[in-house]
């Protein structure tokens, strides 16, 4: 008798659980070590603007990791696992949304390329449904090239890239095209990945002091982007080249396709609440 | 009778959990496609950088350049005066000089624009960089760079030139792994993509996930190290051979530098080719031996195959199987099928070593398979 009571317990339980399945969201930041990243990342303008596409705008978490580390380091992958898991299981989330930005792209696909090499893995693939990468470096950038060549001082770009970490060696192109081809899926010629893998691609820097659109997410930055742009080829966000961008996954836009005012999207701009990004993502999640 | 059935039931899947309690188990939704391993990469580079002491840069350093808006960034290298403090020689861009051949200087419209050190912080060049963009129409010159600021005879700075508008572009293709048995690193192709310019020079050096310290000789077929590798996978990162490549173009010298990633493998285990199956309801479980040369976390990727007839075998499902091995050991990857068949077999087998970051086996072209059933 104890057996079936403990037998319809169980199946009341799932049951209430399927009762209240429900969607979740996760914003997943870039290369950094964050411990405040909804202020410090992303900024609560953006986040709250986004989740209201949600049916239940309680169901987001914004995650606070390790990034400075590669990407199978537990710091990284694990602590992104670790944290993605508790927010599945807290909220009994059965659809999971990620929103990533920069380097998180290659954290979260390394997590979905590689079920077994954490065993948290497995529950998220099963969970995720949707990500969509805002300017991931899926094939790396040369300004990562840059700040590790000659063995220079390594605090180099520490504002865009951490500080001489190992996420920075990781995101070098050559580093990045090994990945790929042996770590990694959803780029050319390697498996699919288990879900969708959107694309926002940002395709150029406007800094011209005239243009109020400049300021958008801080004048400062976009002055800045314009000086890292020596390194890359004419299509970039000021960051990463649109090749690397749209390297893995699909192509959901192209910047000046669908942002308000036709206007790109600086490398930091993409993770601010700038020409109607957000709405764009509220709609789409 | 039913508490029976229940309590089996109950017991059979509690055995089934801690059968693979501590292995880690993914059946795809999918079957996966085969991919065979990439042995080889191409990269190309369109910048070179050099180090040189202050007194160098007092008398003047040749920088060539082989297109017009060239970014020159000069950065300190961070040095100790004492055991602690990183000491940065700062640089002042207005003392530094773009002089052309003809003995022309930046005053007579060589630099574009100058950034200075706090420019180039804002950027993020948080290190004492300074830039010039050089101002140019000709293709290939011939530049010296230097500066009138005083700086220490020993201290050293980086000169880098990106020249994205070049057309001399280096192409290496070489291989993407090095077996550790071996001191040759092996290249296919050196050579730019204009076959105008000619490769007069190359040098290498090899930088360690370990630091190690290994002479570098350069050959036609490859770099060949002095020593053997001592770090094995790329749980730390990746080898970098930096090649330093100088050449000439219509009596034009060029300059290049490239940074060639490797890992230095070994099999540290490898899979017997002898595999076993098992059926148990809806779960075929399959059996690899494997072949433990060095203890660690490894994981196998298979797809099942089964037939009726022993000719014609079709895709069942894709399984990826975690687990630690001490030693030899075995795998038994469960399967989930919905239907049964008299014959399976395993294909598309994938083999990663995921304590040293290593993928050790992939499907070959011409795979042997040996297919067995046990009762």
């Amino acid at each position: 008798m104890k057996i079936i009571k403990i037998i319809a317990y169980a199946v009341m339980l799932y049951a209430s659980n399927s009762l209240f399945a429900s969607q979740g969201l996760a914003f997943i930041h870039g290369t950094g070590n964050q411990t405040d990243a909804y202020n410090d990342y992303w900024t609560g303008d953006f986040v709250n603007s986004v989740k209201q596409g949600l049916s239940n705008t309680n169901n987001v978490t914004v995650i606070n990791c390790d990034f400075d580390q590669y990407m199978w380091d537990a710091r990284a992958s694990g602590c992104l696992a670790e944290q993605l898991t508790t927010f599945i299981e807290s909220k009994n989330i059965t659809s999971l949304t990620l929103i990533t930005h920069s380097n998180g792209g290659n954290v979260v696909r390394w997590i979905l390329s590689n079920p077994t090499w954490n065993s948290r893995f497995v529950k998220i693939i099963n969970t995720v449904s949707k990500t969509i990468a805002l300017a991931p470096s899926s094939g790396g950038t040369p300004l990562a090239d840059a700040v590790t060549t000659g063995n220079s001082f390594e605090t180099t770009l520490g504002w865009i890239l951490g500080y001489g970490s190992d996420a920075v060696k990781q995101q070098q192109v050559g580093w990045m095209a090994h990945y790929n081809q042996n770590w990694l899926n959803g780029t050319p010629n390697r498996p699919a990945l288990s879900s969708q893998f959107e694309v926002v691609v940002g395709s150029d820097v406007d800094s011209a002091i005239w243009d109020g659109d400049s300021y958008c997410g801080g004048y400062q930055y976009q002055v800045a982007l314009e000086v890292t742009q020596n390194w890359l080829d004419n299509c970039s966000d000021g960051f990463l080249e649109c090749s690397s961008q749209s390297l893995a996954g699909s192509v959901w836009f192209k910047d000046k396709n669908r942002t308000r005012g036709s206007e790109p999207l600086s490398h930091h701009q993409s993770r601010r609440k700038c020409f109607n990004l957000d709405g764009l993502l509220r709609n789409r999640i | 009778m039913k508490k029976l059935t229940l309590l089996t039931l109950c017991c059979g899947l509690v055995t089934a959990a801690n059968a693979y309690s501590n292995d880690v188990v993914y059946q795809f939704k999918q079957v996966q496609p085969r991919v065979e391993k990439n042995t080889t990469q191409s990269i190309t580079s369109n910048e070179y950088w050099i180090t040189v002491s202050g007194k160098q840069l007092r008398n003047g350093v040749d920088l060539p350049l082989s297109a017009p808006n060239s970014f020159v960034r000069v950065a300190p290298k961070i040095t100790h005066k004492n055991d602690e403090q990183p000491y940065i020689e700062p640089l002042d861009v207005r003392s530094l000089k773009l002089i052309s051949v003809d003995g022309l200087q930046n005053e007579e419209g060589f630099a574009e624009h100058v950034f200075a050190q706090k420019e180039m912080d804002d950027a993020g060049f948080s290190d004492g960089s300074v830039a010039l963009k050089v101002k140019s129409n000709k293709a290939l010159q011939k530049f010296v760079l230097k500066t009138e600021q005083y700086l220490d005879d020993s201290s050293h700075y980086l000169v880098h030139v990106k020249e994205k508008e070049s057309n001399a572009i280096l192409n290496v293709v070489s291989v993407n792994e090095m077996k550790n048995t071996s001191n040759l690193f092996a290249f296919q192709s050196l050579k730019f993509t204009d076959p105008s310019i000619k490769v007069t020079n190359v040098s290498a050096r090899l930088k360690s996930p370990t630091n190690q310290s290994v002479d570098v000789n350069v050959t036609q077929n490859g770099a060949k190290f002095s020593e053997p590798l001592d770090y094995v996978g790329a749980i730390n990162g990746l080898y970098e051979l930096e090649l330093q490549v100088d050449a000439i173009q219509s009596n034009m010298p060029i300059k290049r530098t490239i940074k060639v990633p490797f890992v230095n493998s070994k099999q540290t285990a490898k899979t017997l080719p002898d595999y076993n199956f098992k059926e148990l309801n809806n779960t075929v479980s399959a059996s690899v031996q494997l072949a433990v040369n060095e203890p660690g976390k490894f994981s196998i990727q298979a797809t099942l195959q089964g037939s009726d007839d022993g000719k014609r075998f079709h895709n069942i499902a894709t399984v990826e199987m975690a687990k630690t091995f001490s030693s030899d050991g075995k795998f038994e990857i469960p399967f989930n099928v919905s239907s049964n068949f008299k014959e399976y077999r395993l294909t598309n087998l994938t083999l990663k070593d995921h304590s040293r970051l290593l993928v050790l086996e992939t499907p070959k072209p011409q795979y042997n398979l040996k297919p067995k059933l046990l009762p």
